[in-house]
């Protein structure tokens, strides 16, 4: 016993079961020898039978342990199982030609005898003995070369037949055993305890392996063993083959096989492994059963009608959907043709000829038809699915119910039909106005001027051709009539003007602002008729914008800024400029007037005016104008002013690249 | 009659009576509207310079030495007859002054295009009008040097 073993020594059950046993057997071989009264079972008139029925339970037990062993056998299993087959096997053979040779047996080939009896026996104690310590010593591997089997049962066989026949035959080469009224010859007895001692090896070894858990039934070889010797001893201690010890050792050795048969038909190793493949196969079982409920919930529980179909174009399975969108069963669709569902079989048909093809298809377009008739507009998406070698097993196809984008897109095409119709009806509305607006302007600009050119020219002819027949106040009323036609004039070139700014196209190129400010001011400055107006003008941002527009923009600002700064002694304009984020902004400002803010709101109305016309010329289109530039460059304007003290007048411009050129 | 229409100086082609009369009295306040012919519309003007209709006696090589016209005639609109003066080899050399009131920049570069001598938009103001007449009279009749016309 190692000490140095963390088990402890009866850790293994079956082994403590094993030693109680054994302690067992062994205090009844020590009761029946040191009890003599017991002597009175020597010379049992009837022991031949007995021993008849004791060596045939044992051959028939050897030839079991022969039998499963050797049918039980597959690779991965123990050599030493084969081992020790073959050995019981080759010993049962013995233990027959012991049997037929025992005395009292009828002549078998040669007289019965005892002492031929127990050559042979010994000859079998000595086979099992050395196929115990084999297997004791060999590590419990599977055979290198699963045929060498054959081999070990054909060795053995020979072993056995040899034995046998040399036993049977030849009963004279054998060394004495047994002499008739002196018993056993000191050679049986030594060849016992010969064993004995061979068999002490296999009991040491199995003890140890069976304090350990192992693979194969290390305790019961262990039993076997120990009983073995047991039984050997009885032999040594028989004075007559009939006697107690006789008996006894015969029972020993079918205890003994007993218990190689557990071990051999034990062998616990497949067979734990194959129930721990059973608890793999069921928990995988299960897994699969709860992964296909999964899978099946998914499918049942999709909206879009699923369907497989193998190679023939038969359902193989569906879904709810397909049940619903189909009018038809599950049990109706399987098995029938995939096609048959479809407005158009042939089309459906190619469909899925060309997912065998193509190994999918994507939004393909179908119309699946009711039982009661109504067509439901679908894509199919499919794919082939396959086993584990890529055989295709058949198609997986899913529909898309589209009725409701249909519809949708239906409807939406309609509302973009009205909405062009309605585009192209505002259009030529549009077109219309123009072109009308256009012919208004025309007109405006021929027929309105032609009568004020007349009343004015026939009222300068009146004051010229009739001055001495007129007073002062006729010839007074005769130049507010003129007046007025001026004024008319101008509010009619106004007009004009404002409706070009909102009419003509705008080319756009990059602007220098301020060297167009500066030339603006030039012209007007040869305008300005008795007075001098310092006009400071700083660095202004570039912008993009049509040229021409633009100049009207600072023509007007700039006249405002210098007519309403005529009643300042020291009148100051200020042209500025700055970019901010993506806007430039540019400003003028003076220190005329100025205005009420709470009329903020008219400054950039059509002919509005915040002055009287006697006070201050002027129709009122200028800011309108500057106004409708701006905004018409996509930019914006506004003012700030206080009576007496000024106005500035803010216009933003967005900051473009130049693409427009 | 026939004296007097040879030796027509100014065709005013103008179909509003009154710009006619204004025009008129301005050009004679210079002496210039003596051998001044008036017609009322296009088709009339064309007539006249190419002596057709009423003026069939007429020599279309004996043109005015100078056509003032005004853009919005009935009949056969002023473009019109400017086209047809400036493109007719006879008549090309004839000074055309377009006297209109209109202002709109398309009918200056139309007319430009088809050669026309001489844009002028009429003023609202009678005085100012009064001068532009006399001055493009002035101009045109004295000033001006035409080519010496083939007779």
């Amino acid at each position: 016993m190692p000490s140095d073993s963390p088990q402890l020594p009866y850790a293994n059950p079956e082994l403590r079961r094993m030693l109680w046993l054994l302690s067992g057997l062994t205090a009844l071989f020590v009761v029946i020898w040191l009890a003599p009264a017991l002597y009175a079972v020597q010379g049992l008139a009837s022991y031949l039978p007995v021993h008849m029925f004791a060596e045939t339970f044992s051959i028939v037990v050897a030839m079991l342990v022969f039998g499963v062993a050797w049918n039980a056998y597959s690779v991965e299993r123990p050599g030493n199982i084969i081992i020790l087959a073959c050995a019981l096997f080759a010993v049962a053979l013995i233990d027959f030609a012991h049997t037929l040779s025992f005395k009292g047996m009828p002549d078998f080939i040669t007289p019965s005898s005892p002492e031929k009896a127990i050559n042979l026996w010994l000859s079998a104690r000595l086979v099992a003995a050395l196929a115990l310590l084999a297997v004791a010593l060999r590590p419990w591997r599977p055979l290198a070369d699963p045929r060498s089997r054959y081999w070990l049962l054909a060795g053995t066989l020979a072993v056995a037949i040899a034995v046998s026949w040399l036993g049977v035959v030849h009963p004279e080469v054998w060394p004495r055993t047994f002499i008739a009224g002196r018993g056993l010859t000191p050679f049986k007895i030594g060849a016992e305890y010969a064993i004995v001692a061979i068999l002490l090896v296999p009991v040491v070894l199995f003890y140890r392996q069976a304090r350990q858990p192992q693979t194969y039934d290390a305790a019961s070889l262990f039993a076997a063993t120990v009983i073995t010797i047991l039984s050997e001893l009885s032999f040594t201690l028989y004075s007559d083959v009939a006697d107690i010890f006789n008996l006894l050792g015969h029972i020993y050795k079918i205890v003994a096989y007993f218990f190689i048969y557990r071990a051999v038909a034990s062998v616990r190793e497949p067979f734990q492994r194959l129930d721990a493949e059973f608890a793999e196969n069921r928990r995988i079982a299960r897994e699969l059963r709860t992964v296909s409920l999964y899978t099946r919930s998914l499918i049942e529980a999709s909206l879009d009608p699923l369907v497989t179909i193998n190679a023939a174009g038969k359902i193989t399975d569906v879904n709810h959907a397909t049940e619903q969108v189909t009018g038809r069963s599950r049990a109706e669709l399987i098995g029938t043709d995939f096609s048959d569902y479809f407005t158009v079989p042939d089309k459906a048909r190619s469909g899925y000829q060309q997912v065998f093809l193509k190994g999918a298809v994507t939004d393909y377009p179908l119309a699946l038809r009711h039982r009661d008739g109504h067509v439901t507009d679908v894509l199919y998406n499919a794919s082939v699915y396959c086993d584990e070698t890529g055989e295709v097993l058949g198609v997986f196809a899913a529909a898309r119910d589209i009725t409701e984008r249909k519809k949708a897109e239906e409807n939406l095409l309609a509302l973009k039909n009205e909405l062009e119709v309605r585009v192209a009806e505002r259009t030529a509305q549009l077109a219309a106005a123009n072109q009308e607006l256009e012919a208004f302007s025309y007109s405006v600009s021929h027929d309105l001027r032609t009568p004020l050119r007349a009343i004015d020219g026939f009222s300068g002819i009146l004051l010229e051709d009739y001055a001495g027949k007129l007073d002062d106040e006729g010839k007074r009323l005769l130049n507010v009539v003129r007046d007025n036609t001026v004024r008319m004039g101008q509010l009619i070139d106004d007009i004009l003007k404002f409706s070009r700014a909102g009419r003509l196209e705008l080319s756009y190129s990059e602007i220098d602002m301020e060297e167009l400010a500066r030339s603006v001011y030039e012209e007007l400055r040869s305008s300005i008729t008795g007075r001098e107006v310092p006009v400071e003008i700083e660095h202004l941002p570039p912008a993009m914008g049509d040229r021409a527009m633009m100049r009207q923009v600072f023509a007007n600002l700039l006249s405002n800024a210098i007519k309403f700064t005529r009643t300042k002694e020291d009148a100051r304009v200020k042209v500025a400029g700055s970019v901010a984020g993506n806007e430039a902004i540019y400003l003028v400002q003076d220190n005329g007037v100025g205005f009420d803010m709470q009329y903020v709101g008219k400054l950039f109305g059509v002919f509005q005016r915040l002055h009287g016309v006697a006070e201050f010329e002027g129709t009122g289109i200028g800011l309108a104008i500057v106004k409708r530039v701006v905004t018409r460059h996509g930019g914006r304007v506004w003012a700030e002013g206080k009576v007496g003290e000024g106005a500035t007048i803010y216009f933003a411009l967005p900051v473009k690249e130049k693409e427009h050129g | 009659m026939d004296e007097a229409v040879e030796e027509v100086e100014i065709l005013l082609v103008e179909d509003n009576p009154t710009d006619a009369e204004l025009a008129i009295r301005a050009l004679k306040k210079c002496n210039l509207a003596n051998r001044l012919v008036w017609v009322k519309d296009g088709a009339e003007a064309l007539d006249f310079i190419f002596a057709a209709g009423a003026y069939a006696g007429r020599s279309v090589r004996n043109g005015p030495k100078v056509i003032l016209l005004d853009l919005r005639l009935p009949k056969v609109d002023g473009m019109e007859v400017l086209r047809r003066v400036k493109g007719d080899e006879r008549t090309r050399t004839i000074p055309v002054v377009v006297l209109t009131s209109s202002k709109e920049d398309r009918d200056v570069a139309e007319s430009y295009r088809l050669g026309v001598n001489s844009y002028i938009s009429k003023p609202v103001e009678f005085d100012e009008f009064a001068k532009t007449v006399a001055e493009l009279g002035l101009y045109w009749l004295l000033v001006n040097r035409p080519p010496v016309a083939p007779r």
